[in-house]
């Protein structure tokens, strides 16, 4: 009984905030929009370098042309589906002192964002699945993109960990709103550089060993190239279980660490307003 | 010498109303309603020099609007207005030189900085001289008493003391022609007896016209001899603010007048 | 002359209070110079990339297109310096009412609404970077520019920056007509993106696109075709004329919208 209420609970929260983001349908376009800009870029780019290769088929950083071109716009696409964006909302809920309400509701903070984030994601996230699928038959008729159906379940099925890790990392970092005024410029800086880094822009291959092999432990890769990488085919059976590992861990880790960092804000934030 | 002459000014404008629910919203995109608000409609005043004239009115009576249109923000639909020489929508540099405003509801001083940054910005912006600078803010602290605040961030600053910094940023050109919109609004009894007496001050040394709105009677009463009243966008009243207070409470006047305009519908 | 006069001492005045409000919250100068380097960083990625994989783009070297870099990074710091905040606030100021105070004010309200707020914290970084990678890019290309070219080179970077101003204004201009603009001008926005790359990456269509219909190519690509002597003389007089003719176009429509905010309203 009680584990039945408190389902119904989060599924209040998750339609709530679904029926909130389907306001915002018109943003979600512009954004399309605008990511597809730098797709464009991207695509002119690679196609370029390719094309300016000695040898017919050149392979660069691991990626042959048709594979580059596939990443490249599925980059984009998978972009979107981890992007978050509750983290101004917290910033606002702190600076207009509206936390308040979180201590009367009986709903812990975590569950509440994170829940009402997964809520306002679904509608948004299933047109951008859709999108991808047409792009990617549209890439097999055009560049000559291979792909096993298989590969394509298991990134899948592994997306909604990729969703996960970059949520609980932003909902870790929002805490810093409890001590800057103007949090904006931190989330700024912090999603490009999570963009780069996780392999949103380029395969990570490009920026050499060292740093691929200091990436393989940090929480980045594994939003935007991992499941990238098993769809393009580039990825062993190891690397895909070391990958799933290395998400249940990051996710806990941000999980321990939200706890940590917001207890000491609450106290903060409690004790500033007496 | 009339420095500002108002004639049969107009000023009608459009909006659109929404019914609730989602049918009516798409609906609306295809044809929406469009409704008529005669914010002003048809008004006859003259002012003459060196004057401080009430304008008062009710909430949406159409006294914002009217000093929009003679600072020169907004044109008006017909009709026609001097102010100093000049017609304000033309918006001329020499108009804009000789004339302020003050919103109360509209603050043109940065939040984060010490007031004075804002005079020195009106100070570049206005042409005004180093010297003739220095002397008019110098009396204006003095008159204010606000020189303790003078190295205070505008947000630490109450309401009250706010108001002053706003009029002396207002102030910095020694304009010729003032425009008050509800410069005590908010405002606790002492600082708005400071503000009273300071506008009256100033009236008396600089000879500058001023035309003041307020919700307070207490403004009008104890500044201004001639009160210009309107409503629902048409003069109420324009006269002696003492042959309206014969024997009544000057609220009680004025709600009768405003009662005679929404009856009548005349102008006065 | 006396106006032009003036309108710099105003400008001196507005730059002096940005800064002195910037610095007001140390904290957040800080760490807006720390986001802006993450997006230093994704445009020299580029160069990086073409650096690893010996690339040649429409017959520039790496090291030319590390200099166009450079140049677009510099373009970007006065973009982002001078414009970009004004341009955010415009929708704002026309809604909340901040745009009556100054109609009244005798100074140009085109200049006050569009240059009031001077950024110190994002151009930075790009400044310091876009001169690093011009003068290190320079030099690896042991590139001899004669006086000539350098003049041009700096005329165009000017003629560019007034180019910026006219079409990534225009976009805005739009929130005296509509509430909500935010969507439209985001992707505009996103199009100054595409000065990342020289455009000889793009096919032809998408050039003459860029070059001629929606001029965005112009501002940092003619600056450096000028100085590796490669932009013919009609390339280089449209340069230095549609900057001009934007400006006083856009100059007409933000008459034309000023006219409407006083004309509607109430």
């Amino acid at each position: 009984m009680k584990i039945m209420k408190v389902l119904k609970k989060y599924a209040a929260i998750f339609k709530l905030e679904m029926q909130a983001k389907m306001e915002y349908r018109m943003d979600f376009l512009m954004s399309l929009i605008s990511g597809g800009f730098t797709v464009i870029i991207q695509l002119f780019l690679w196609t370029a370098i390719y094309g300016g290769q000695a040898e017919e088929e050149a392979v660069l950083f691991g990626y042959e042309y048709s594979q580059m071109v596939v990443y490249i716009v599925m980059a984009a696409i998978m972009a979107r589906i981890v992007a978050t964006g509750f983290e101004y909302d917290i910033m606002s809920d702190i600076m207009e002192g509206n936390m308040n309400r979180f201590f009367v509701q009986p709903v812990g903070h975590m569950s509440y964002r994170i829940v009402g984030f997964l809520g306002a994601k679904v509608v948004e996230n299933l047109m951008a699945i859709i999108i991808g699928s047409v792009l990617l038959i549209v890439l097999v008729f055009t560049v000559g993109a291979e792909f096993s159906f298989l590969n394509i379940l298991v990134a899948l099925a592994i997306a909604p960990l990729s969703l996960l890790i970059n949520a609980m990392m932003f909902y870790f970092l929002s805490a810093t709103s409890f001590w800057l005024t103007w949090g904006w410029g931190v989330f700024n800086g912090w999603g490009v550089v999570t963009t780069i880094l996780s392999g949103g822009i380029f395969p990570i291959g490009v920026f050499g060993e060292t740093i691929v092999g200091i990436l393989r432990f940090l929480p980045f890769q594994y939003i935007i190239y991992f499941p990238l990488n098993i769809v393009v085919g580039n990825a062993t059976r190891a690397q895909v279980f070391e990958g799933v590992a290395m998400q249940l861990v990051w996710i806990l880790i941000f999980m321990g660490l939200s706890k940590l960092y917001w207890r000491v804000g609450m106290k903060k934030y409690i004790a500033a307003r007496g | 010498m009339q420095i500002i002459k108002v004639e049969n000014l107009k000023k009608h404008y459009d909006y659109y109303q929404k019914e609730q629910g989602l049918k009516n919203s798409l609906r609306n995109v295809i044809k929406r309603k469009k409704l008529k608000k005669e914010a002003v409609n048809g008004i006859n005043f003259n002012i003459e020099a060196g004057e401080i004239v009430g304008f008062i009115g009710p909430n949406g009576a159409g006294k914002t609007t009217t000093l929009k249109m003679l600072s020169g923000i907004l044109f008006p639909t017909s009709g026609t207005a001097t102010v100093g020489g000049f017609t304000p929508w033309e918006r001329k540099k020499a108009f804009k030189m000789g004339f302020s405003i003050v919103m109360g509801q509209k603050t043109q001083l940065n939040w984060d900085l010490p007031a004075i940054e804002t005079f020195n910005l009106n100070k570049c912006i206005y042409e005004v001289d180093d010297a003739v600078y220095k002397k008019t803010v110098g009396e204006l602290v003095e008159l204010l008493g606000v020189e303790p605040l003078m190295k205070t961030q505008v947000r630490r600053l109450s309401l009250g003391e706010r108001m002053k910094m706003e009029l002396i940023a207002a102030l910095v050109h020694r304009p010729k022609i003032i425009f008050l919109d509800e410069p005590t609004i908010g405002l606790d009894f002492v600082s708005q007896k400071t503000i009273r007496e300071f506008i009256r001050h100033y009236n008396e040394e600089t000879g500058a016209t001023i035309l003041l709105t307020s919700h307070y009677v207490g403004d009008i009463e104890s500044l201004c001899k001639r009160a210009i009243v309107i409503n629902e966008g048409l003069l109420a009243y324009d006269g002696n603010l003492s042959d309206i207070v014969v024997d009544s409470t000057i609220e009680e006047a004025i709600t009768k007048l405003y009662e005679n305009g929404e009856n009548g519908g005349g102008t006065g | 002359m006396k106006e032009i006069r003036k309108h710099l001492r105003v400008y001196k005045q507005f730059a002096k209070i940005c800064i002195m409000q910037q610095l007001e919250y140390r904290a957040n100068f800080i760490i807006g110079i720390g986001a802006e380097c993450a997006w230093l960083a994704t445009k020299l990625i580029y160069s990086f990339i073409v650096h690893q994989t010996n690339s040649t783009v429409g017959g520039l070297s790496p090291d030319e297109i590390t200099l166009f870099i450079g140049t677009f990074i510099l373009l970007t710091a006065l973009y982002t310096g001078m414009f970009m905040m004004n341009f955010f606030f415009i929708p704002h100021r026309v809604r909340g009412g901040e745009l009556d105070l100054m109609l009244v004010k005798p100074i140009s309200t085109q200049f006050h609404l569009t240059m009031r707020e001077v950024d110190f914290a994002i151009p930075i970084p790009n400044i310091i970077g876009g001169v690093i990678t011009v003068a290190v890019s320079w030099s690896r290309l042991g590139l001899e520019a004669g006086f000539v070219q350098i003049v041009t080179y700096i005329c165009l970077i000017i003629s560019g920056t007034v180019l910026t101003y006219s079409i990534f204004l225009i976009p805005y201009l739009l929130s005296f007509w509509a509430v909500k603009v935010q969507a439209v001008t985001d992707v505009a926005d996103r199009m100054w993106d595409f000065n990342n790359m020289p455009m000889q990456i793009y096919n032809n269509w998408l050039q003459r696109l860029g070059i001629f219909l929606i001029p965005v190519f112009v501002i940092a690509n003619f600056p450096v075709m000028a100085l590796f002597e490669n932009l013919p003389l009609f390339y280089l007089l449209w340069g230095l004329i549609i900057p001009v003719v934007l400006f006083f176009a856009v100059k007409k429509i933000f008459d034309f919208a000023v006219k409407r905010y006083s004309s509607a309203g109430g």
